[in-house]
């Protein structure tokens, strides 16, 4: 409140000061004060986020890396030192970079069809046609629903012997059931559909967002200079949403890595290590055998992948924007 | 210490790498002082986990300092590795000064002497004039074994008087005056350019027994020696306690007698020594030969003019009446000195040496008829007094030893800087914990292990060292036991009543309705109410964790799964004092011995510090007492036995068309599959995929589900169903496992007699699929439904065998956590005695509880409404928790058994032989085993 009187005296001060014209020399030094009571205010203001997100990420940031180095003894028997024997033991005995490959294969393949996917969805439901209100609306659905349970419901679906997928392939005359989830690629088709349903809508909004809050002046220009739909698309549409699709392929990256839920509940990982991801791993050792300090050192070099990625991605994109604008 | 500028008093090669470290000590010092002998003998004896002991051992052998190379007995599994010192490591020189001989021997580092030489010497002269006879000597000895090889690296010295160990002087020592504070170990240590250590006789004669004589064994022992003069060494633990100042063991100046005012040289009246030592029985033998008493020793007189205890000793030896009377009276004033030393230590052993002790048996008698008579019976129960065992040897072996010692632990100067933070870190944690009585256990390991040495020598006593080494900081190594905030010792007698007790259980795997149905009866027969949260089985696990990791769980007691009992031995509540305590039980049938003794041990008895082994009298009755004899533990109740059993379609196997297609294409009757053989001839016969209706079901799903499964077809082959035995050996690649594989995945790749998705079944979907009513035959862990479009009945057979039946068992136990206080324990406990009682488990099987009491499965076998809900259920599951097979005792279990579940999964969804799965498998799990510290192999 003290800032607020200051602010409240101040006012009438400086348009007195205006009001002579000769308020230069004198506002000066006051000017640099309320700068740094600003500054101050600054701090003041973003200090509650930052407690949170000290205690809440960083902390338990640095205590995840710290206990990396650590055989965590929970219960009654210690800690130990071990150096870089989990980060060892990670490559070593739990499969760290076959499972790594997987989930970078599974991010790339998921959320490349989601963005393909989304920008089609999304632009076709731009078009300011009745019902289209109506279907995206509905497109909250499927990412509203908690993937354990989306989960559960497609394990249902996909069963060999009751599901209704392979009811509905039967009725278009297949003989042989498909065992969804007892062969690699069918499990993965399985996942990567599951992934794909849920999210796609996500990324057709941001794009159908996007979309609208672009300048129609250029699209229609070109159509007067007579560039074909497809023309108008490429050279001028996509370029324009090149920020929000690098903001959700950004999100959907991140979200995509941290995939779980679905991957427990439809696969466990099998059949044998088929679909076996960091995650699971992680939650193996963490969860269930509170393995803390195995699990973190394997956590971390997520991180690091993610650290490493996000950057890179936004890097990529923004070249292809920049190389985008230069062409146009 | 003397200010010489000489080399670190530390073995050369222990300076380098993480051999200085606490964790290096500790694995060094249980090698050399012969505490354990392997890899894993260490780790239990340490407390250090596996891993770190793993590396610090490899460290050792590639320093040079210990030998891997030779292999102990199997006790099933590899073979371990000895673990010994490398003797050639480094070379000492033992000198033992007596009052007129000298040896000296020249020793390897496992304390082996090898080269050895004796002289006379007459110790009552100016040092210098002693010493350079001794220097001459021992220049003898290292000239005889310079073609040893190696270096000597320490010289270890007993000398026959008091010594200032700390300083290395001899301190107004009565039979060599002239040595008075003359500076011993810095002569030695000039001279020779290596550390020295010296202390008086009777402690190196007692490090010598401790080490390599008859003390060997004794936590405390007692070294007495009966010479000239007499004095006494006590061990503590393998080492030497001297007390604070270093004097520690005079017993030859305590006062034995009011009467008889014999001075001593010490100069006080009464003294042991002037009574019962040498000299004192030198006089009395001139005394009774001037008497004329005895004929051998007037001629002994005669000839020599004066007399030794030896000689009174010889004489006795030889019968003479005189000479027995002297020696007994001596044995006898001993005797009364060691009675009173033997109830203030309560030693296991004391051994008798010296020349006086030479006179054979019937000595030794009379001092055992003093202590024995005089001391408690407590304290004598089960204690030994022997003549001591080296003989003449303990003093060149304990100076060995001495400087052995002396070499292996740290630098006084990294001593100093280690103790400060020792005490530094205990500062911390006793203002963080608060009480630390709890775990003294830990604290006392590291106490024992790391420090003991270094902390007897400055005359701590091991409590002391308890507290202070509770929390050690060590180099780069950081190994603390965790203090448990609160945790308390069991009530004897019961305190008021708590508004209520809160429980965490599961839900649907080990029938959370059941416990639901009997806490009404458990309000009223113990009028407590207990809160009961129920939760899925992943989620059970991961609170149950998290709770007991913490110091003050939010639940009083836990449904723990056998899987996960070996993680957590430490902080569940030992029940043992509850068991057997009758306040604590009053008004519930308790009786242990009703349990069945298979699913109990199986269950809630372990080891707590080697959580992997199995119970040894795993058949006996249940006999809590017996249990803690074994060096066991009962961490809880057993409330819900699992096993695999078989269910069929009795409407299908008893229908008359199908029994006679049956007949008609099998030539015999359709009967319930015993043998696997029979089966799989079933199995195949009611397959008929056209009209949805398979054989059985299997649940091959990555997870526990196809573990159990595999696990049942191994132990029915003929293979080791725990499928990882008590010494890490991995069965999953053995002949019958592979068999019984091939013969799983046959039933699902080859002979198709599961429904579709078997590979990716798990229990749940087994159950869904049978009481669909999909498949005539099913194994699951519980009663099975038929929906209510399915128009059939269910009967119960045991899972079928190649050679025997061994279905997979496992049941959920009662625990408390240790953390809780005393009175909420108490409670805790008489709430989980009564849910486990057989009352309690008789009123829950109509709601499937699945008993662990003879008497509830005998309950069960005459209830009518047991029988009209699920058939012969009950009978199948004790058969077959009868004929069951647990699982395998390994901390991080679904670390360690995700291999095979990954494995199993494998072989059953490819399309090769299995073989290799099963060699990845075992290779994966033991690389699992090794990772987490165990030293697994393939089997």
């Amino acid at each position: 409140m003290s800032v607020a009187n200051e602010v409240e005296l101040r006012l009438p001060a400086r348009a007195f000061g205006r009001g002579r014209g000769g308020g230069a020399t004198s506002c000066a030094p006051r000017h640099r004060a309320r700068l740094g009571s600003d500054s101050r205010m600054a701090w003041l203001l973003v200090a509650p986020t930052l407690a949170v997100l000290v205690a809440m990420t960083i902390a338990a940031g640095v205590y995840v890396f710290w206990v990396s180095f650590y055989r965590i003894g929970s219960f009654g028997t210690g800690n130990q030192a071990v150096g870089w024997l989990n980060y060892r033991d990670a490559f070593s005995t739990y499969d760290f970079l076959p499972d790594l490959l997987r989930t970078v294969g599974y991010v790339a393949v998921s959320v490349g069809i989601e963005l393909v996917a989304g920008i089609a969805l999304g632009v076709s439901l731009a078009r300011r046609v009745r019902g289209n209100r109506l279907a995206a609306a509905l497109l909250i659905v499927p990412f509203a629903t908690t993937p354990a349970v989306s989960a559960l419901v497609f394990r249902s679906l996909l069963d060999p012997n009751y599901g209704w997928i392979d009811y509905y392939l039967r009725s278009f005359g297949l003989h042989q059931p498909i065992q969804w989830l007892s062969h690699p690629t069918t499990a993965w088709i399985s996942l990567i559909g599951l992934d794909v349903w849920e999210w796609t809508p996500f990324v057709a909004l941001v794009v159908l967002s996007g979309l609208q809050s672009l300048r129609t002046d250029v699209v229609e220009a070109a159509r007067v200079d007579g560039a074909s739909a497809l023309q108008r698309f490429r050279y001028i549409t996509l370029p324009m949403l090149t920020p929000f699709l690098a903001i959700a392929a950004v999100l959907r990256v991140i979200q995509s890595f941290k995939t779980f839920d679905i991957f427990l509940i439809l696969t466990n990982g099998g059949p044998g290590t088929g679909t076996e991801t960091v995650n699971l791993q992680i939650y193996r050792l963490v969860m269930q055998d509170f393995s803390i300090g195995q699990g973190a050192a394997i956590a971390v070099m997520l991180l690091v992948v993610l650290l490493l990625l996000t950057p890179l991605l936004l890097k990529t994109i923004g070249h292809y924007a920049e190389h985008e604008r230069g062409v146009s | 210490m003397s200010p010489t500028g000489r080399v670190s008093k530390r073995h050369p090669l222990l300076s380098q790498a993480a051999a200085g470290t606490a964790s290096g000590q500790a694995v060094l010092d249980a090698i050399r002082l012969g505490r354990a002998r392997t890899r894993r003998e260490i780790a239990v004896h340490t407390g250090l986990s596996a891993s770190i002991v793993a590396r610090r051992v490899d460290e050792l052998i590639s320093l040079g300092l210990v030998d891997d190379s030779e292999h102990t007995l199997s006790t099933g599994g590899r073979a371990p590795r000895r673990l010994r010192i490398r003797g050639e490591s480094g070379g000492i020189l033992a000198v033992d000064v007596g009052v007129s001989g000298l040896k000296v021997a020249r020793s390897d580092m496992a304390g082996r002497i090898l080269h050895q030489r004796e002289a006379s010497l007459d110790i009552d002269v100016e040092p210098e004039e002693a010493l350079a006879h001794i220097v001459s000597l021992m220049d003898e000895v290292v000239g005889a074994t310079a073609e040893a090889g190696s270096d000597i690296l320490g010289i270890g010295m007993g000398l026959p008087g008091p010594v200032a160990f700390d300083e290395g002087v001899a301190v107004a020592p009565p039979l060599m005056p002239a040595w008075d504070g003359y500076p011993v170990r810095s002569y030695l240590e000039d001279r020779y350019g290596v550390p020295a250590w010296i202390d008086n006789d009777v402690n190196v004669m007692a490090l010598g027994e401790v080490r390599a004589g008859g003390l060997k064994e004794c936590r405390v022992g007692i070294a007495v020696k009966v010479g000239t003069g007499i004095g006494a060494g006590v061990t503590v633990d393998g080492t030497i306690l001297r007390g604070a100042e270093g004097c520690a063991g005079d017993v030859g100046h305590i006062q034995v007698s009011e009467g008889e005012n014999e001075r001593c040289r010490c100069g006080k009246l009464g003294c042991l020594e002037a009574l019962a030592g040498g000299a004192a029985i030198g006089r009395a033998a001139v005394q009774a030969a001037e008497r004329g008493e005895s004929a051998m020793l007037e001629e002994l007189l005669a000839s020599r003019g004066v007399l030794s205890a030896e000689d009174v000793a010889r004489c006795a030896q030889r019968g003479d009446a005189a000479c027995m009377h002297i020696l007994d009276h001596a044995a006898e004033l001993i005797g009364s000195m060691l009675a009173t030393v033997v109830n203030t230590l309560n030693p296991a052993k004391v051994v008798i040496g010296g020349g006086v002790a030479q006179a054979g048996d019937f000595f030794i008698a009379g001092i055992r008829r003093q202590v024995y008579g005089r001391s408690l019976p407590l304290a004598t129960r089960s204690l030994r007094i022997d003549p001591c065992e080296l003989a003449g040897q303990s003093g060149v072996i304990g100076a060995t030893w001495l400087a052995i010692d002396g070499i292996y632990t740290k630098d006084p100067s990294a001593r100093a800087s280690e103790r400060r933070k020792i005490l530094a870190s205990s500062a911390r944690s006793q203002a963080k914990g608060g009480n630390m009585h709890e775990d003294q256990q830990g604290g006392l390991q590291s106490g024992g292990n790391s420090q003991g040495t270094e902390l007897s020598r400055r005359g701590f006593l091991k409590g002391a060292a308890a507290l202070s080494a509770g929390a050690v900081v060590g180099g780069k190594m950081m190994s603390y036991p965790r203090l448990r905030v609160g945790a308390s010792r069991p009530a004897a007698t019961l305190g008021p009543k708590p508004t209520s007790l809160s429980m965490l259980y599961a839900g649907n795997q080990s029938d959370g309705a059941a416990i639901a149905a009997v806490l009404p009866m458990l309000k009223h027969d113990l009028g407590v109410d207990v809160v009961v949260t129920n939760l899925a089985y992943d989620a059970l696990q991961q609170k149950t964790f998290a709770q007991l990791a913490t110091s003050s769980p939010a639940y009083d007691i836990f449904v723990c799964d056998t899987p996960w009992t070996p993680t957590l031995t430490h902080v569940l509540e030992p029940l043992t004092p509850y068991l057997t305590n009758s306040s604590l039980n009053k008004g519930i049938s308790i009786d242990v011995g009703d349990f069945i003794p298979k699913v109990f041990y199986d269950t809630t008895v372990y080891n707590v510090n080697q959580p992997s082994k199995h119970y040894p009298h795993a058949g006996a009755m249940v006999d809590p007492k017996a249990i803690v004899k074994n060096g066991f533990e009962i961490l809880g109740l057993p409330i819900q036995a699992n096993a695999l059993t078989m269910a069929y379609r009795k409407d299908l196997f008893e229908s008359a068309t199908e029994k006679a297609k049956f007949k008609a294409k099998y030539g015999r009757e359709l009967a319930v599959p015993v043998t696997w053989d029979e089966f799989l001839q079933v199995a195949q016969f009611f397959t008929r995929p056209s009209s949805k209706l398979y054989g059985t079901t299997l649940m091959a799903g990555v997870g526990d589900w196809d573990i159990d499964d595999f696990k049942t077809f191994v132990g029915s082959f003929g293979g080791d169903g725990h499928l990882i035995n008590d010494q890490f050996g991995v069965t999953v690649s053995t002949p019958e496992a592979m068999a019984a594989l091939q013969f799983y995945v046959d039933l699902i790749r080859k002979y198709r007699v599961t429904p579709p998705g078997a590979t990716s079944a798990s229990w749940d979907t087994a159950g869904s699929l049978f009481s669909s009513g999909q498949t005539a035959m099913t194994m699951n862990y519980s009663p099975q439904s038929l929906s209510s479009n399915v128009s059939g009945s269910i009967g119960y057979a045991m899972v079928p065998k190649k050679v025997t039946n061994a279905p997979h068992f496992g049941t959920w136990q009662l625990s408390i956590p240790m953390a809780k206080d005393s009175n909420t324990k108490a409670w805790a406990y008489r709430v989980i005695a009564w849910l486990t009682s057989g009352k309690a488990q008789t009123a829950m099987l109509t709601q499937e509880l699945h008993p662990t009491r003879n008497s509830a499965f005998a309950a069960a076998h005459k209830s009518a409404a047991v029988t009209k809900s699920f058939g012969n259920f009950y009978p199948i599951l004790q058969q077959s928790l009868a004929s069951g097979v647990g699982r395998a005792r390994v901390k991080d279990y679904s670390q360690v058994t995700q291999p095979i579940a990954v494995g199993v999964n494998n072989a059953a969804s490819g399309s090769g032989s299995p073989k290799p799965d099963m060699v990845k498998t075992a290779s994966g799990v033991v690389k699992v085993l090794n990772s987490l510290g165990y030293h697994g192999s393939v089997a």
